[in-house]
């Protein structure tokens, strides 16, 4: 499917055929799910019983305008879906069927999208690139020897791959961007607030949104707008008003100048050739009249560390609910001693070594004595990033930034060393440490590899982000980039 | 980096317990090791200046909110007990929490 999902759909509805899309996005998984493994699910019957309540719909319409009508979806495995699996990438959840629907699917179900299938992850979320799924990795369309990055690193290859125009993942410090650079897709950090998160399996609950994966900012801002709004089910989900211009860039009215902020320390951070590549996209965005300028904004890294000091915190305590008693897996055949010892025994059998390691570090830092150093701190320290940004977003309209350090490594590279994992989120988490939007793209490649531009912005300025990138998306072919047939053809 | 900062072996044990983990003797050392590693990265929040500042403890502007006291719609029981490991009677299962008393 080459066309933008506001025209697909338009030719479900005209052509009243609801499969008429799902039918070659499953064809396509069929042949490439074997060599990537993006999916942890793809369950045919229950794609059936959505066709056919959608051939109804369509059929019998009336008020109805079904503007994602047809729409082959693809979500990340911790948003609920009732009556699938929602295992997170975790043994823990390895048969937790939930009882309800994400507030999410429940919109695109409205909307009229197809679900084919659920992405692998990191376990619970924690990690940039699957290689923390407890049911094995995802490969990198652009070359399957790579990382997919992650967390969502399922639902950036399911569109890379083309096995759908869009999915869902979620994003607690880079885990939508960093695989959307990786594999060479756009990928969207909401503000905090914009989607809601019923239904969302919690991980850091004040850093956690769900956003969109899409081939363009076009498609990415569609999917956004039929997911956003305020949910009396998420008490932080927020009331500000959606711009309708997000259904349609190509309607909006374009943005004539724009002034974005590039952060002194990048040149630091980054290695020679792609330091080099990065200038490079600078003076593209300039030949599209765009202002570039060097801007000091100090305590890039220190926000790495406030993040791995608040995400742990904050994943310790939600992750405390697995008490093998509600719902989880269990030890087989063992007998126990008392509850205390159920839980434990629990927790060390299904819990995967990095939400081990991060349940530890938070426990840790919660710990008295310990909370003020660590905890206490590393939230003023966030008070202090998010001051800076805002200060920065005040005289310009968007903080440029590398998606990550690098293109996607290897499989194995660094799955032995934390630190330099942790590394590669250095640019992304600022965006979820101070709730604002920021949206990743595709810039060129490195040695084969596609590299990712960061655009972060104001609270609430999804409109204006995207239309900076749909502009530079409509002058330039990065985004059109796609891997090498992985299989099948 | 300050050594007061440094996790000890014994620590890390304590925090296993509090996480309601249970390690071998091996995974601790490494863990060990690795928490050690992790929180000499982070003690570059040392760098930052907070003085004055207030902890930023969420980001959005809905932190609170309050609703009427009403009853709504909820999951019926057998729905919340579907994913139980072990269900009766309605309920969730768990081991016996009284232990015997031996003569």
């Amino acid at each position: 499917m080459q066309k933008s999902i506001l025209e697909a759909a338009k030719e479900v509805r005209e052509a009243q055929d609801a499969s008429l899309w799902v039918k070659d996005s499953l064809k396509r998984i069929d042949e490439v799910e074997p060599t990537l493994h993006c999916l942890l699910q793809s369950d045919r019957l229950f794609v059936e019983q959505q066709l056919a309540e959608l051939q109804n719909r369509l059929d019998n319409r009336s008020e109805e305008d079904l503007p994602l009508a047809g729409i082959p979806i693809v979500l990340k495995d911790n948003i609920c879906v009732e009556s699938l699996l929602n295992t997170c990438g975790s043994k823990m959840l390895g048969n937790f069927v939930p009882p309800y629907n994400a507030t999410v699917w429940e919109r695109l179900q409205k909307a009229g999208a197809i679900l084919v299938g659920k992405a692998n992850m990191d376990e619970f979320a924690m990690g940039s690139s699957t290689e923390n799924s407890a049911f094995g990795v995802t490969r990198n369309p652009w070359d399957k020897e790579r990382v997919p990055g992650g967390s969502s690193g399922g639902s950036a290859a399911a569109v890379s791959a083309g096995y759908v125009p869009v999915s869902l993942g979620s994003d607690t410090g880079g885990s939508i961007r960093q695989p959307a650079s990786f594999c060479g897709v756009t990928g969207l950090k909401p503000t905090y607030g914009r989607v809601s998160r019923y239904g969302l399996v919690a991980f850091a609950s004040s850093l956690d949104q769900i956003g969109p994966f899409a081939r363009n900012a076009s498609d990415a801002a569609r999917l956004l707008y039929y997911v956003s709004g305020y949910d009396p089910r998420d008490a932080t989900s927020a009331e500000e008003k959606l711009e309708e211009g997000l259904t349609d860039l190509n309607r909006v009215s374009p943005v004539k100048s724009a002034r974005l902020a590039v952060p002194k320390v990048v040149s630091k951070l980054l290695p020679a050739p792609l330091l080099e590549s990065f200038q490079k996209t600078l003076g593209e965005l300039e030949s599209i009249g765009y202002q570039t300028e060097e801007v000091d904004l100090p305590y890039m890294e220190e926000g790495l560390s406030a993040y791995y000091v608040i995400a742990p915190a904050e994943a310790s305590s939600n992750l405390a609910r697995y008490d093998g008693v509600r719902y989880g897996g269990r030890p087989e055949a063992e007998e126990f001693e008392n509850v205390a010892d159920l839980t434990n025994r629990t927790r060390s059998a299904m819990f995967g070594p990095e939400v081990k390691r991060r349940i530890m570090l938070g426990t840790y830092t919660l710990s008295a004595g310990y909370y003020d150093a660590y905890y206490n701190r590393a939230q003023k320290v966030r008070t202090a990033i998010r001051n800076s940004y805002l200060e920065t977003l005040k005289s310009y309209d968007a903080i440029l930034t590398p998606t990550t350090p690098g293109p996607a490594f290897k499989i194995g590279e660094k799955v032995d060393d934390p630190v330099a994992m942790y590394l590669s989120d250095i640019f992304t988490v600022s965006a979820n440490l101070t709730g604002l939007p920021a949206v990743s793209i595709p810039s060129g490649t490195h040695e084969g590899m596609p590299l990712g531009l960061q655009l972060l912005g104001n609270p609430f300025a999804e409109l204006k982000l995207l239309m900076l990138c749909h502009q530079y998306q409509q002058s330039t072919s990065h985004h059109k980039a796609q891997p090498v047939p992985v299989a099948g053809k | 980096m300050t050594s007061d900062r440094q996790i000890s072996l014994e620590e890390t044990r304590h925090v296993a317990k509090l996480s309601m983990l249970e390690f071998t003797e091996e995974e601790l050392q490494s863990l060990n090791e690795e928490m050690c590693a992790i929180l000499d990265t982070v003690s570059k929040l040392d760098n930052v200046p907070v003085e004055g500042l207030e902890a930023t403890l969420a980001v959005g502007a809905y932190a609170n909110r309050f609703r009427e006291d009403k009853p709504g719609d909820c999951l019926d029981r057998e729905a919340a007990l579907s994913n139980a490991p072990e269900a009766r009677d309605g309920s969730f299962e768990i081991t016996r929490i009284l232990s015997r008393i031996e003569e």
